[in-house]
């Protein structure tokens, strides 16, 4: 009887909870703030903008999830500093997605997409495909920290730089055009992954569409122990010119294999086996002698480029102890990019997420004052369309360049034909 | 071992906690689905994400208990055999349409759309087949052996699942199939009768019924007289076999049945977490699950489900709760939230396994009796009468067959 | 040819530390029947202390690689003390579990202490160092690298270390009574305690020479060192649980395997996927247990119904 009771009392308190719930749900809609009309993630009362952040903050991707997401939180401490987006600040919520951990990813993504009014980084390209889906139904803009190639087909997706497969066919433009070494025997070392892949497209159709002599094509399993097959592999098929798509983890253990054996082949790095940090160490220094590594944008201290000199300020102003890092500079540009896309929804009176993702339909060119060439968001709706830049920099690693993160240009800004002709 | 601790052992183990009993049972359980249904109606989508993958591990978890907790076999390979079961998920409910984007072409994906009433099933059935054809071969191996042997299925899992692309599409992964009827895809926001239910609560009502069902299959079917052969091969082969176990039909019936369970985990977890790698079905998936069931309880019901809110949960809600985070902060003690995570992680395995072996169930019924000691002496006015005949002995009996099972690991010596 | 003599020198010389990381498992399987999922772990501690002795400490590498070898030993006997020895007779998967827990915390205590960064390995020689037979330059000669024939010749001073410690000293005699029968071997009044300490220290030592060596051959490592272990297992088992030589022979067989696979891989790929060198050492595991379901050196337990 007692039991009873108290149960019906509960349901009692159920019930009215049930009722103020649903209460509460039909009071929430979009509010406008001086003339801009505002919704999930931004606060018209204090007049902030949220931004969600998902990357490695901890574990071992930390390496590069801090100094890219430092880039961002650098460029808008600026923004803010000078009256924010048409007096709107920007707010940065980060979460740790401990990268390539798609659970947390999403838990974390879950956490934050009733805050943010978009995710100005998410890292990793198996992280980002975890939740683009629900960025989808959310019609919340994502912006990719990865160059995956993959991505250039979901429509959420704000990309930023060329993709890892153009930069192996831009590689090998260099060397068919610029250097003029015709018909060279070409090799490929890359990680048995998604990455790796994006690499082996780019290198297959290299070999097409500059005549290579393909030797060889040798994967690898990321942190693996020993790589000498794959190196003597290379040197027994004779390949002048070795592509390598790899992580900082490894990439030193393929450039001793071959010291080892006295094999000597022009190493060709993707972007993201390279690091100044293992410059930065002297024993590991004397392996990258020679090696070029492909990238893009502006040479870290290059004053004459202004996107480079205001970036080098808000460094002074605000994170006086950043080393060079291709990272911090793309993080850096990523946000330019953000906040282009934010002050033309601003300016056009819409910062919802609807408002927003039209201004980045119709965003068209951002200048990013040098720091990364011009790039383009296209608004025909096809994959090749989104893919905003096409263009690398060759440069060469050298130890002695420290100031410039150890990396030298080798060639300009260019387009290869390749590239210029791949379909996405 | 003598034949009579092994059965004292295994049969209150395999039953739930009883929590209270009789008339306040009813209550607690009253109360459970009240907390339940609050929870799905004020939870935000973060907790209800985090409720979401939480009660996926505790299925998985719970078909790990079966072929482990319960009959002792020790295997790394769960991970393998919920990749079995997100892929049969993905060829029958997978979109007709799909195609990947490999080596600069389309390439089409497997995918025959049919209806997720056909492909959650089917996921089970298939993996369970999958066990079935790998069992015979897996279980002649014991101890230590089949767990290292099952981790070569996961390596080897692995790279078949990467280069069979037209089904996994590849080492880019695909998109997985969203449960849905007709108009009412889980993936979105619906009306129910004019009321918004979000993508995560509808998930939440769909997995924590199959949780529910899993639940409570697993518990009755190690009330069973498969699931007491089981747990007799478990406590000792050799005494099983004297006793009448038929030793192969009952690893081969632990192994079926778990990696059904497995299938069905595997096919739910694809569809909520909706794109997947096949990377993903590697090894550190398998060990969560291994340290969700020692964490939670061996060969408990309940215990598979603490245990997925130990390993799962907790480190999430550390994340979640701690200070915001950026790349100044210093974390806790100088150190990243989440690498404190994964410290705590790892020491709470070991806390575990040390001091209370028969992991968060075991201590829960260790505090129920100390409670319910307190609770007789104030009852008799401090007064140190004789234990209640109704309440005491079946309390300390499960509290001692709890240690009592989680220590009897006799495998080891037998080989 | 010269390719093929290549290869198998670098697969012997990746067996060998393959067959350290075997070994020690084997050795605290055979005293204590418990499998370390940690010891890729220890590996990873140890090339750290090393490579932190040598190059932030400035101790020299000898110092530094003693240093390394007694930080792990500590950590393997006081896990063995004060954790594993409180598990005796709980079941294999609550063992296995208790050693993964150690993993996860040994790892992760070298992220927060020395970083995500890669490091440069200590090594006592140049990385050049070695000698060639024929011309290595036009690809028709081999190179045996110093790094390699020191880590052959390293495994080798173990392997015959431990043979004369096992055979012909007290405590190893008292640890392969144990390994035979842990009742007769306590009647006879062998300290048990003791041994299970001597086998945890042993493999621990071994353990920190095993990381060093790895390290030197990649020249650059990280964290990810420690996951090589898993490529151990097939080792161990292929030879046999409980079998110092099995450990040994499986090891170099596993070096053997996947250096052979990977060297031809490319001619298969479209049969076997790329890859296929990393999974090769399990299928070949996996052959061998069908033949003799207690690898090649295992003791096969009698069991009687």
């Amino acid at each position: 009887m007692r039991l009873k009771k108290s149960f019906q009392s509960r349901a009692v308190v159920f019930l009215a909870l049930l009722s103020l719930f649903i209460a509460g749900c039909a009071s929430s809609g979009g509010t406008s703030s001086g003339g801009i009309k505002t919704d999930v993630g931004v606060d018209a009362g204090t007049k902030t903008i949220n931004l969600g952040i998902l990357t490695p903050l901890s574990n071992s991707a930390k390496v590069i999830g801090i100094p890219l997401t430092r880039g961002i939180e650098v460029f808008f401490k600026d923004i803010n500093d000078h009256g924010g987006i048409d007096g709107f600040k920007v707010n940065l919520i980060e979460k740790d997605n401990n990268y390539p951990d798609t659970q947390q990813q999403t838990v974390q993504y879950d956490a934050i997409r009733n805050q943010v009014l978009l995710i100005a980084e998410s890292l990793g390209t198996p992280t980002t495909f975890a939740i683009k889906d629900r960025a989808d139904s959310d019609n919340m803009l994502v912006g990719a920290a990865t160059l995956s190639s993959a991505l250039a087909r979901e429509t959420h997706l704000i990309l930023l730089g060329t993709p890892y497969r153009l930069q192996v066919e831009n590689a090998f433009d260099y060397v068919v055009n610029k250097v003029g070494d015709k018909a060279p025997k070409v090799g490929m070392i890359y990680q048995n992954d998604e990455y790796g892949q994006d690499g082996l497209t780019g290198y297959n159709e290299a070999v097409k569409a500059y005549g290579l002599q393909d030797v060889g094509q040798q994967a690898f399993t990321f942190g693996a122990a020993d790589v000498s097959a794959q190196v003597l592999a290379m040197q027994a098929a004779g390949a002048k010119y070795v592509f390598l798509t790899s992580t900082p983890s490894d990439t030193p253990k393929f450039l001793a294999a071959a010291a080892k054996i006295g094999y000597a082949p022009q190493w060709i790095m993707q972007s993201p086996s390279f690091l100044a940090a293992l410059l930065a160490n002297a024993q590991l220094a004397p392996l990258f002698k020679g090696t070029w590594v492909v990238g893009q944008g502006a040479t870290w201290g290059d004053t004459s480029q202004p996107g480079m000199k205001a970036m080098l300020d808000d460094i002074t102003k605000y994170a006086s102890d950043q080393q060079p890092d291709g990272f911090f500079e793309f993080g850096y540009t990523e946000a330019k990019i953000i906040y282009a896309i934010l002050k033309k929804a601003a300016d056009s009176g819409d910062l919802t997420r609807a408002g927003v993702y039209k201004a980045f339909q119709g965003i068209g060119t951002i200048d990013l004052g040098g720091l990364y060439p011009k790039t383009t968001y296209g608004s025909s709706g096809s994959p090749n369309d989104r893919v905003p830049t096409r263009d690398n920099v060759i440069y060469s690693v050298d130890a002695s360049a420290a100031s410039t993160g150890f990396v030298t240009p080798l060639s300009d800004d260019f387009v290869g034909t390749a590239a210029q002709a791949s379909q996405f | 071992m003598s034949a009579s601790e092994t059965v004292v052992s295994a049969s209150p183990i395999a039953a739930p906690p009883r929590l209270l009993r009789a008339a306040s049972r009813r209550f607690a359980w009253a109360l459970g689905i009240l907390l339940l249904a609050l929870f799905f109606l004020i939870a935000s989508d973060q907790w209800l994400s985090l409720a979401n993958f939480t009660m996926l591990a505790a299925i998985a978890a719970l078909s790990l208990n079966v072929l482990s907790g319960y009959t002792g076999q020790v295997s790394l390979g769960i991970a393998f055999f919920m990749a079995i079961g997100a892929y049969t998920a993905v060829l029958l409910g997978g979109d007709p349409k799909a195609s990947f984007f490999i080596s600069g072409k389309s390439v089409p994906g497997l995918g025959l759309g049919l209806s997720f009433l056909i492909w959650l099933p089917a996921s089970g059935i298939v993996a369970a087949i999958a066990g079935a054809v790998i069992g015979p071969t897996a279980l002649r191996l014991k101890g230590f052996y089949l767990g290292i042997v099952s981790l070569a299925l996961i390596f080897i899992g692995q790279h078949i699942f990467v280069n069979t692309v037209r089904l996994t599409g590849g080492p880019g992964g695909r998109s997985f199939p969203s449960p849905a009827f007709g108009e009412f895809n889980f993936s979105r926001q619906n009306d129910i009768l004019g009321v918004a239910v979000t993508s995560n609560q509808e998930f939440f009502l769909l997995i924590l019924l199959i949780l529910v069902l899993a639940a409570i299959f697993v518990g009755n079917v190690m009330r069973t007289r498969a699931g007491r052969a089981f747990q007799a091969v478990r406590d000792n082969e050799t005494s099983a076999a004297i006793i009448g176990v038929n030793l192969f039909k009952a690893k081969m019936g632990a192994f079926i049945f778990s990696s059904f369970i497995a299938g069905v985990a595997g096919a739910l977890f694809a569809s909520y977490t909706s794109y997947i790698q096949p990377n993903y079905w590697g090894l550190l998936l398998s060990i969560q699950y291994v340290a969700a069931i020692i964490v939670g309880g061996v060969a408990s019901v309940w215990g598979s489900i603490l245990g997925a809110v130990f390993v799962f949960a907790l480190p999430q809600i550390f994340d979640l709760l701690s200070p915001p985070q950026t790349t100044g902060s210093p974390g806790l003690f100088g150190i990243a939230v989440g690498d404190l995570n994964a410290v705590v992680y790892g020491l709470l395995i070991i806390v575990f396994l040390l001091f209370e072996p028969g992991g968060v169930i075991g201590l829960i019924r260790r505090i129920q009796l100390l409670s319910l000691r307190l609770n007789h002496r104030l009852r008799k006015g401090g007064e140190l009468t004789k234990a209640s005949p109704d309440l005491e002995p079946d309390a300390q009996f499960e509290v001692e067959s709890s240690t009592l099972s989680a220590s009897k690991g006799t495998e080891m010596f037998d080989e | 040819m010269a390719f093929l003599i290549q290869l198998c020198f670098e697969g012997i010389a990746l067996g060998c530390i393959y067959a350290l990381i075997a070994l020690g498992f084997a050795i605290i399987f055979k005293a204590s029947e418990v499998i370390n999922f940690a010891q890729g772990e220890f590996l990873l501690v140890g090339a750290y202390i090393v490579s932190a002795g040598t190059y932030d400490w400035g101790l020299g590498f000898f110092p530094a690689l003693l240093l390394g070898v007694a930080a792990t030993v500590i950590i393997g006997i006081l896990f063995e003390r004060f954790a594993l020895r409180r598990m005796i007779g709980r079941p294999i998967f609550a063992i296995l579990m208790i050693t993964i827990g150690l993993d996860t915390l040994l790892r992760t205590g070298v992220i927060i202490k020395w970083g995500p960064n890669v490091r440069a390995a200590a090594t006592p020689f140049t990385l050049g160092g070695g000698f060639n037979v024929g011309d290595v330059h036009a690809g028709n000669g081999v190179h045996f690298g110093a790094s390699e024939l020191w880590t052959i010749a390293v495994t080798i001073v173990v392997c015959i270390l431990l043979f004369f410690f096992f055979r012909f000293t007290k405590y190893g005699l008292a640890m392969r009574a144990t390994a035979i029968d842990q009742e007769a071997a306590l009647a006879t009044s062998i300290n048990i305690r003791f041994v299970y300490a001597l086998a945890w220290g042993i493999a621990g030592a071994i353990a920190t020479i095993g990381g060093v060596f790895l390290a030197i051959q990649s020249v650059g490592f990280d964290t990810t060192l420690g996951q090589t272990a898993l490529l151990a297992f097939p080792a161990i088992i292929l030879g046999g649980l409980d079998s110092v030589v099995g450990a040994v022979v499986g090891g170099i067989l596993i070096g053997l395997t996947q250096d052979l696979t990977g060297g031809y891989e490319s001619h298969f790929s479209n049969i076997l996927g790329a890859g296929f060198h990393d999974i090769a050492p399990y299928i070949l595991m996996i052959i061998i247990l069908f033949i003799r379901p207690y690898g090649l050196f295992g003791t096969r337990k009698v069991e009687r119904v």
